[in-house]
């Protein structure tokens, strides 16, 4: 994957067990970062839908408001749809 | 699974997720906004690039699922619990060629609304979308099969330990497993 994509979230860095009872576990101190805002939002779903359809994101969500994926098997407009929480 | 608030319900959905993510990558699930507290809500979940390398050589897993924070019915810290509205969990190569989908999307822009998967078969016989009907796929379930079916080396020791606690916890907690109990959309009028 291209490296001069922004990132998000970041990675875990703190990994920490105890609660779980594991001897390690995915607990991570990036949990407050974790949620987009929505202009953070609007930019990762535009990102995702150039990547996956190669449209920005918002002709995605014009084209899937007026139906013009209805009853598309594309995997790719599945795996975008399924985003779109982050950008309304 | 359930919390004492939506953001304790949260917490409880997303703890076990990320969880299941740190077996093969180290980057992080996150959420749109409002989706750890707003409840009633569909808010979605995926990986911080949409996809994480989970081998050297380009292999990739995307993570995406919707849900939304309810009111239970009950008190205490049954309050609450996040429900899945749909996911969809693929592996893909290094070119971003699909090879494997599993999908759960009953949001009305598809004709197929069970859980399936998608092979991406060179098999004549198997129209390349075709979809497979599965059960309720979990995120474990994946994790596990790019393990110990395609051979990704896994991150952490106690990998098999945390996919099937959380396993376990999914199967408590699930309200349906298999087509038959899936929620559906309403018709198309």
């Amino acid at each position: 994957m291209p490296d001069d994509e922004p990132k998000y979230g970041g990675r875990l860095n703190d990994i920490d067990d105890e609660e779980w009872g594991l001897t390690m576990s995915a607990k991570t101190d990036h949990c407050d970062a974790a949620e987009l805002t929505r202009e953070e939002g609007e930019e990762f779903f535009d990102r995702r839908a150039r990547r996956l359809l190669g449209i920005s994101g918002e002709e995605f969500l014009r084209r899937w408001d007026d139906g013009s994926f209805e009853d598309s098997d594309d995997p790719n407009v599945t795996a975008l749809a399924i985003l779109i929480p982050f950008a309304r | 699974m359930p919390g004492g608030n939506p953001s304790a319900a949260y917490e409880a959905f997303h703890h076990p997720l990320q969880q299941d993510v740190s077996c093969v990558t180290p980057d992080v699930l996150m959420t749109s906004t409002g989706g750890r507290s707003t409840i009633d809500r569909i808010h979605s979940l995926s990986l911080a690039d949409g996809r994480a390398l989970i081998t050297g050589d380009g292999l990739q897993l995307e993570v995406g699922l919707q849900y939304s924070i309810i009111k239970t019915g009950d008190t205490g810290k049954m309050a609450y619990r996040c429900t899945t509205k749909s996911y969809a969990y693929s592996i893909l190569d290094g070119d971003d060629k699909r090879l494997y989908d599993w999908h759960w999307h009953p949001f009305g822009k598809s004709n197929f609304y069970e859980p399936h998967a998608h092979t991406y078969s060179t098999d004549p016989l198997l129209p390349p979308r075709a979809h497979i009907p599965t059960g309720r796929v979990s995120l474990e379930q994946v994790i596990r099969f790019v393990i110990d079916q395609l051979g990704v080396e896994p991150l952490r020791n106690d990998w098999d330990s945390v996919l099937s606690l959380n396993e376990g916890l999914f199967e408590l907690h699930r309200s349906w497993r298999d087509a038959t109990e899936a929620p559906r959309p309403a018709p198309r009028g």
